[in-house]
């Protein structure tokens, strides 16, 4: 039976003149990882960032477990925020907080945890994500894979249900985006989340994907599983997957 | 023409809604203690010297204008009464506002600039935190408590330096200028004069912090948007000058 995590109901979003989502609909069920691939400017990140509020359509539904969060006020998004964790492009760590206080600013905020709790927490998650003893260092002193990873045990640290990935491998050497890959897909299968994850990366969509939408100006032209897309008929995607040498 | 005036209310529209939410958000608890004490450090304290050396020069100036101009009129033994007035009542509140508007106005915009084009500002949503509860609210708040000290204290220099003109340069002794100093003024003055701050402080924080959370467009928006808030803050004390001073006339004559 079907259990959706993440539902989009025909949502629209333009900025200014520009229509950047043109009426998608698309569901992750509970439980998968679905690559929302495109081209850059299709409209893949706007997509994600309506999965928490952080951008709201102009038309359309956004449903997050069963609860509508369309026209939600920034208050009560709070709950969903909570539940759904994302890592930005870039990262997006403070920067004047320690590795420490940017993966405990969530649990800092919504437990009332005691400090060596937390910091029991901060060393579980860092080691999910292959890191140690970096609780001092501030984002500077931190490589662009280390980063990556912080940020990304910053966003399992209140253990989520649902991750949202932007770009994960994006400004990545071949080598450290793979072990970026590695572990995305081995956090999928440790802690079970729904997860969604833009990428014009096709490897890394072939790589952390049970199943693909390919995003190509603001409209979704083909959704399936990782077999579908090898073979579909859709140009663009053919195109774009000759591309990426999956053709 | 009507896009950019549509612009300009929309803008003028979100530093309302800013300010309220700032408002009603520094009313709930818990109160992060900590950032406030901070920013009040980062704001307030490092203006000090700023603040401080701008009205001591001020001060020595007015008085030494005020001797020479006055003279001619045999009014010379007025000048502590004038740069008493002229600096409690007004110019301490505004060029200590401008001052506060300049340094830490800019460093606000430049620093959640910096933070809306890394996407920390979403980041910070997307942990389920309110950027105003966390960011504006603290400077803000910060700022209302600032400047009116500061400018108690820049007041207070510029008296001085006004003294070290009237005694060296004019030739009156100390008790005479701080006699006259103190028959001048009533507290009505030093209210209305430091009253004002509170507002001056509130309208530069809120412009600060908009412009830093609505900058985009990497390092060239950030420093657009730094200018915007130096520009819009500076005439926003000078031109709520006019309208707090009408204010405190009528409900403190």
């Amino acid at each position: 039976m079907s259990d959706p995590f993440i539902r989009y109901v025909g949502v629209h979003k333009a900025f200014g003149d520009k229509e950047v989502l043109c009426g998608i609909d698309l569901t992750v069920e509970r439980g998968e990882t679905v690559v929302v691939l495109g081209g850059s400017g299709s409209g893949k990140s706007v997509l994600l960032r309506h999965a928490i509020g952080l951008h709201l359509p102009d038309r359309g539904q956004v449903w997050i477990e069963q609860r509508e969060i369309t026209h939600c006020a920034e208050e009560e998004l709070l709950e969903v925020r909570k539940a759904v964790g994302m890592l930005f492009q870039a990262g997006a760590l403070f920067d004047s907080m320690s590795v420490l206080e940017n993966v405990a600013f969530a649990l800092r905020e919504h437990t009332s945890w005691e400090e060596d709790r937390i910091r029991a927490r901060v060393r579980e998650v860092l080691q999910l994500v292959e890191l140690e003893r970096v609780e001092e260092l501030m984002p500077a002193d931190l490589s662009g894979g280390m980063r990556k990873r912080v940020a990304l045990a910053r966003a399992i640290a209140l253990a989520p249900r649902g991750l949202l990935y932007d770009e994960p491998t994006a400004g990545l050497d071949p080598v450290t985006a793979n072990t970026i890959n590695q572990l995305i897909r081995n956090l999928q299968q440790r802690l079970g989340v729904t997860s969604i994850v833009v990428t014009h990366d096709i490897r890394s969509a072939f790589m952390v994907g049970d199943r693909i939408a390919f995003l190509s100006e603001g409209r979704i032209y083909f959704d399936g599983t990782l077999d579908q897309a090898r073979g579909a008929q859709e140009p663009l995607l053919q195109a774009f997957l000759r591309g990426g040498g999956y053709g | 023409m009507i896009e950019l005036l549509r612009a300009h209310l929309a803008e003028l529209g979100g530093m309302v809604v800013l300010g309220w939410s700032t408002i009603t958000q520094s009313l709930r608890r818990p109160l992060d203690v900590d950032l406030w004490i901070e920013q009040i450090d980062l704001l307030g304290v490092r203006s000090l010297t700023l603040t401080n050396v701008t009205l001591l020069f001020t001060g020595m100036v007015l008085s030494l204008q005020t001797a020479y101009s006055i003279s001619v009129y045999g009014g010379k033994g007025f000048v502590a009464d004038i740069v008493a007035l002229s600096v409690v009542r007004e110019l301490g509140p505004v060029l200590t506002a401008l001052m506060v508007a300049g340094r830490v106005g800019a460093g606000i915009t430049a620093e959640l600039g910096s933070m809306a084009v890394t996407e920390q500002i979403d980041a910070l949503r997307a942990l389920a935190a309110s950027p105003v509860k966390k960011l504006v609210v603290p400077r803000v708040g910060a700022l209302v408590i600032s400047l009116p000290l500061l400018t108690i204290l820049a007041n207070t220099v510029a008296l001085f330096g006004g003294l070290l003109m009237a005694v060296t340069e004019v030739g009156q002794s100390r008790s005479y200028y701080m006699s006259h100093v103190f028959s001048a003024l009533t507290i009505t003055d030093v209210i209305s004069g430091v009253g004002k701050t509170v507002f001056f402080a509130f309208f530069i924080g809120i412009i600060a912090c908009y412009n830093g959370l609505h900058a985009s467009g990497g390092a060239d928006g950030v420093g657009r948007a730094t200018t915007n808030t130096v520009v819009v803050s500076s005439l926003s004390v000078i031109v709520s000058d006019f309208f707090l001073t009408k204010l405190f006339i009528l409900i403190l004559p």
